[in-house]
């Protein structure tokens, strides 16, 4: 059941999007700025590789602000034939379903791959003396035998049929690549393939600047391993049963053996970093022809992202703040802004250093509300690894209304816009206010889900020190 | 109902944050908290003429009535000479289409104006109103149809024909215009559309004199054989978006229908036809403003001459503030002209406004009595008339047509309003001269201002023309009858959380856990492990999603059924099949769907399920009405006004059963279930109909074809209200019935 789930599922999300793209939606999604960013439009790139087969540099013009390597990759698609301006969409769209689809088999890996830890730490830490091993194993059965869709099958199911997610597929942009590189990097981190999580990580940073954060949960997941509970509690189980006679010949868990830091993995994972790194470069001069102009691609691509060039609205809260400052403060709030995503990376990663997915699903997410020209293409992926998180999220308190939140936004933000550029009517703080709504959710969705997590160590914490004899029936381990 | 279970839980609990506390209370109490919600917001909405502002002109460039008009009493001659020619040229010919037009050609010329037609045909499909839903460009995704009005302009020669004159602003570049309209029906040519046009020419004979035009003056003179608003919109088509793909043909085609037109009587007009310019479709700039205006004969309306505003684009587009006020203030203040804003005449003969205008009144003297200074309340006539007006202006933003030509203006977000001047038989020439300097000193104020209209408010009501309602304020009885939505939904998705926790202290009051600390502890992780609520949860979500979508659906189908060619009778009953199959197969899917889920469902989650549908369904329809509010906003106040009672006061017929058998039954508590069951019943998507059959059903004619007519003239005008129906209305409406007749599980204890 949960198998034919996955496909009827999988099925549904394709005909939506090649439905949605036969009856011509992609003209008008492709002109919502909630799903078109300057740097992910595909209309730009198209017009990149018109001025590269006219011999001029692609970044001629302010039109393209994306990778040549993409440009390599999907400009020959934009422009087959002549005036085939409709099959080379088809061609474009066919890929860019595939990345989705690509997208959610690694989503499903990674699913696994967590699932597996969960119960192999969960294991450990409340042993068969409290009957909670049984339980979550039986329930780990249940899943598997009654149809229950396991937690890889949940998380590219949510992925795949996620509006955003069709919204970005079908409108045409390069977010889907974008996110499926990411995918790729936390998926070579969770599996400890070095080459992979290198090739992931360079290659989407090289695309969209801001996976650069995630070298600090892809870094923990390649030492330490998935995620896991914290390390004081093993050692508190450790000392329980090296007190206890009973259980000493029982296989010592803890830091010993359960969390191995693979350090030479590690070294791996640089070295391949750094060659990626010299092969992306490298590659990104041949495709421009030399390289006097990758000074030019960096000013145009992470120089376009980090000044707020374009200043065209937008879900995020750059454009209308930087239409009103005076241009000599200009640099420092630029500065301000940006800085505000790096504040938090310490404490964060201090706080959830034994959760690095999770780490890498809140570092994503708030890229996702201060980058400076977000779409709902990042939210797509910042709820997809939430998908991941699902066992520790059972709790989480406001889903309801963050739910009801990107609803909202979802509706009225083209209404706004409406109301403001083709009415004019309302003026541009109508749209700025739906801005607001929608980083508002966001951080509600963020700091809850941050506080759900902590919520679930505590009470991992507390469950684990219950004396041995209460016959504990609760589950921490849910599904 | 959960409350008292959980009161004393909550005791052992630390004390709470004060939010936290907040909201509990306001949950605890909410269903007093909505009530009284709901009837302030209905309450405000009686008060909108008293919390009214006197309008005032925000936009200092305007200067109304700064500048003496040069309208004379030779202008006056003029317009009833050329009035008294037209008609005597109507009178001896019969195609009167050809003798205006030469005749508005040779005038025009002769004043030294750049003159054109502008011939076009009747579009074949819908008219296209508003650019709403689409964001740009028109909607096209009818493309069929397109492709139809396409071929048609090719083979089907063009049947009407506008004339248009430009007056050259001398002082300006020419980057500015603004627009006078004066319709007249070629069909239906008589004394006031002379009179019009007469009044047109002298306007315009006069502004080609004036040495104050910063802006150009285009006088459209559309044929409106079709009505005026299709031959404006055509012409505003035009003009912003010209074809490109058929010039050559088009050119040839005008040309054509030129030198049928003109050319037949002689000599006189092949010189008069400099074809090469007379067939060019001229422009004059972005237009600024559109002003479309005619002269009715009529009688005095208590010895002061009137005239009559229409200002409702399509779905509701109101023009600028100022620019009313423009109108107004001159007309007022200057020529002694009266102002009306054009009402339903049965509104203001209601008895049961007059009676709360009269109440209002009461109340007002009773609190004179205690602060003599403290006056609100408008006398009750007034007060009946104002409101009067209100709910005229609401009626025709709600059926979301634009109340005349002005409203082809809105759609490119050009402010424009019509004006009817009534002329009287006696002294003529006096009225005549009045509103020819009415109308130059609008114009000449217009001419004045720097940018485009931006200062005064877009979003007001008018309850008289120096009275306003703005945004800020009618928002209020709109928020005070949604907000309960939120709150309610709130206080459904707490209880049942609430009750989950409930059931598990029973359990560990039986296994015997005596440290509060630990069973605090274990409640919370084991309302962790509710499977069954997010089993519910997720189930709800499902059902409701079905719902909404199988509206979309319905929508859709309207859409599409409404395209073939068969009688409207069967049209509707072929719509009709199709929903009511899909609302089938819908629940069937839906059914699958939640069957397949397989969760584990305790009898706990089984009782919970409808206030979990009830909460997902209070929620979407929040966000509904809010969208919509931002769309339409009349039709939104109509929704939250019979969509909140419905919402909230619905419960399965099982549960106000039992709880009338109960031992906690109250009478309030009675009488709401009863009110919500019945509200329910009556806006039901079989109830409204009967209710709506029954009460207007001998005013008018109800039939199955004219509610197809009317279904489809919506849809072609692009109203909001047919969404509203369809896709707001109607699964809500379905929801509730649902949750209506869900069966609960049998009585436990």
């Amino acid at each position: 059941m949960g198998k034919l789930m996955v496909w009827v599922g999988v099925a549904v999300a394709v005909t939506v999007r090649f439905v949605f793209a036969a009856m011509g939606a992609q003209e008008r999604l492709g002109r919502r700025v909630e799903i078109v960013t300057p740097v992910t439009s595909l209309k730009r790139l198209a017009e990149g590789q018109w001025f590269k087969q006219l011999g001029l540099s692609p970044y001629a013009g302010s039109a393209y602000h994306g990778s040549p390597l993409l440009l390599a990759l999907l400009g020959p698609m934009t422009t087959v034939g002549t005036g085939g301006q409709t099959s080379s969409r088809f061609h474009s769209r066919h890929v860019l379903v595939m990345t989705n689809l690509l997208g959610a088999l690694l989503l499903l890996k990674m699913g696994n791959l967590v699932e597996s830890a969960n119960v192999y730490y969960l294991g450990k830490l409340l042993p068969d003396s409290k009957k909670s091993k049984p339980s979550v194993k039986t329930q780990v059965n249940d899943i598997r035998g009654h149809g229950k869709l396991g937690l890889g099958e949940v998380a590219a199911l949510l992925y795949l049929v996620n509006p955003f997610t069709v919204a970005v597929c079908v409108g045409g942009t390069t977010s889907p690549v974008e996110n499926v590189l990411v995918l790729l990097a936390l998926y070579g981190a969770l599996k400890g393939n070095s080459p992979l999580a290198a090739f992931g990580w360079a290659m989407s940073t090289h695309l969209s600047m801001y996976p650069a954060v995630l070298l600090i949960p892809i870094s923990i997941l390649m030492v330490a391993g998935p995620d896991k509970p914290q390390r004081k509690l093993f050692d508190h189980v450790n000392k329980i049963k090296t007190s206890n006679p009973k259980l000493k010949e029982k296989k010592m868990v803890g830091t010993t053996s359960t969390v191995q830091l693979q350090w030479a993995r590690y070294r791996d994972f640089l070295l391949f970093s750094a060659l990626w790194w010299i092969a992306i470069l490298g590659l990104s001069a041949a495709a421009l022809g030399g390289y006097e102009h990758l000074k030019e691609m960096l000013i145009e691509t992470y120089g376009f992202i980090l000044h707020v060039e374009d200043l065209s609205p937008n879900l995020g809260l750059f454009w209308y703040f930087f239409t009103e400052v005076f241009t000599h403060f200009r640099d420092f709030f630029i500065m301000v802004f940006h800085a505000n995503i790096l504040f938090v990376l310490v404490p964060l990663t201090i706080r959830l250093h034994h959760r690095p997915l999770f780490l890498a699903y809140v570092m994503v997410a708030i890229t996702t509300m201060l980058k400076s020209y977000p779409s709902i293409g990042d939210a797509a992926i910042s709820l997809g690894l939430l998908g991941l998180c699902t066992p520790e999220l059972a709790d989480f308190r406001f889903s309801f209304f963050v739910l009801n939140g990107y609803l909202v936004v979802a509706i009225l933000s083209p209404s706004m816009y409406n109301l403001w550029i083709w009415r004019g009517t309302g003026n541009a703080n109508f749209y700025f206010a739906m801005s607001l709504v929608y980083a508002c959710v966001q951080s509600i969705l963020i700091v809850e889900s941050v506080g759900t997590v902590i919520r679930y160590d505590r009470n991992l914490d507390r469950l684990s020190k219950l004396p041995v004899q209460v016959d504990s029936g609760a589950q921490p381990k849910e599904d | 109902m959960a409350k008292s279970a959980t009161g004393e839980e909550r005791s052992v609990e630390p004390k709470p944050r004060p939010l936290v506390r907040l909201g509990r209370q306001l949950i605890l109490h909410v269903h007093i908290i909505s009530f009284f919600c709901y009837v302030a917001g209905v309450v405000a909405i009686l008060i909108l003429p008293m919390l009214a502002k006197n309008t005032y002109i925000s936009e200092n460039a305007l200067m109304p009535g700064s500048g003496n008009a040069a309208f004379s009493n030779s202008d006056t001659l003029l317009a009833r000479s050329s009035a008294e020619e037209l008609e005597r040229l109507v009178s001896q010919n019969v195609n009167v289409q050809r003798a205006v037009s030469k005749w508005l050609i040779e005038e025009m010329t002769a004043t030294g104006a750049d003159c054109y037609v502008h011939p076009f045909s009747l579009p074949a499909s819908a008219l296209s109103s508003t650019r709403f839903p689409t964001s740009s460009g028109h909607f096209k995704w009818n493309t069929s149809n397109a492709s139809v009005t396409g071929g048609d302009l090719e083979e089907q020669a063009p049947s009407a024909m506008s004339v248009v004159g430009i007056i050259r602003a001398p002082q300006a570049e020419g980057n500015e215009a603004v627009v006078l309209v004066t319709p007249y029906d070629p069909d239906d040519f008589w004394h006031e559309s002379a009179l019009t046009l007469g009044m047109g020419l002298a306007l315009f004979s006069r502004l080609s004199q004036a040495l104050w035009l910063a802006r150009d003056i285009v006088w459209l003179v559309p044929d409106s054989k079709y009505g005026v608003y299709p031959a404006v919109a055509n012409w505003l088509e035009e003009y912003h978006h010209p074809p490109i793909n058929h010039i050559s043909s088009h050119q040839d085609m005008k040309l054509e229908l030129l030198r049928k037109t003109l050319s037949e009587d002689g000599e006189s007009s092949q010189q008069l036809i400099d074809s090469q310019t007379l067939g060019d479709f001229k422009r004059a700039g972005t237009i600024a403003t559109g002003l479309v205006y005619e002269l009715k004969s009529g009688l005095r309306q208590g010895g002061v001459d009137t005239i009559t505003v229409w200002a409702e684009g399509p779905n509701g587009q109101m023009p600028n503030l100022d620019f009313i006020n423009v109108v107004n203030s001159i007309a007022v203040y200057r020529e002694s002209l009266q102002l009306r804003l054009e009402t339903i005449p049965g509104i203001k003969s209601w008895t049961w406004l007059k009676t709360v205008g009269m109440v209002f009144e009461e109340i007002n003297k009773l609190t004179r009595v205690i602060t003599p200074s403290w006056s609100f309340a408008l006398p009750a006539a007034t007060y009946a008339e104002n409101m009067a007006t209100l709910f005229s202006s609401m009626f025709f933003q709600i059926i979301g047509l634009p109340t005349g030509a002005h409203g082809a203006f809105r759609d490119y977000q050009i402010d424009a309003i019509t004006l009817q001047f009534i002329i009287p038989t006696q002294g003529q020439d006096y009225v005549l001269a009045k509103v020819g300097r009415h109308l130059e000193g609008v114009i000449r104020s217009v001419n004045n201002l720097l940018e485009k209209w931006h200062q005064s408010f877009f979003l007001y009501f008018l309850s008289a023309l120096n009275k306003y309602i703005s945004v800020g304020v009618y928002m209020i009885p709109f928020g005070l009858l949604v907000l309960s939505l939120p709150l309610q939904a709130a206080a459904l998705c707490y209880p049942v959380k609430e009750a989950g926790s409930a059931t598990t202290d029973v359990s560990t009051q039986s296994s015997k856990i005596n440290s509060t600390k630990q069973r605090a502890k274990k409640q919370r992780l084991e309302r962790k492990s509710g499977a069954d609520d997010s089993g519910s949860w997720l189930e709800a979500l499902v059902l409701v999603g079905a719902v909404q979508l199988w509206a979309f659906f319905a929508a859709l189908a309207l859409f599409l059924i409404s395209g073939t060619k068969t009688t409207a009778e069967f049209k509707l009953r072929c719509w009709l099949g199709v929903v009511a199959l899909s609302l089938l197969v819908a629940f069937t899917v839906q059914k699958f769907l939640t069957g397949s889920m397989h969760y584990k469902r305790s009898t706990q989650a089984h009782t919970q399920s409808w206030t979990v549908v009830k909460a997902v369904t209070l929620g979407i329809t929040a966000i509904d009405l809010a969208v919509m509010s931002t769309i339409n906003f009349p039709v939104s106040l109509i929704g939250a006004l019979t969509l909140v009672p419905m919402c909230l006061g619905v419960f399965p017929i099982q549960h106000s059963w039992r709880y009338a058998h109960s031992d906690v039954k109250s009478v309030v508590g009675i009488a709401a279930s009863a009110v919500g069951t019945v509200w329910t019943l009556a806006m039901s998507p079989i109830g409204l109909p009967l209710l709506i059959w029954s009460f207007y059903g001998h005013l008018l004619d109800i039939n199955s074809e004219n509610v197809w007519n009317f279904a489809e003239s919506l849809l072609q005008w692009r109203s909001a209200l047919l969404p509203h129906i369809l896709v707001i209305h109607l699964p809500c409406a379905v929801l509730c019935l649902y949750i209506l007749l869900s069966r609960l599980p049998s009585q436990r204890q």
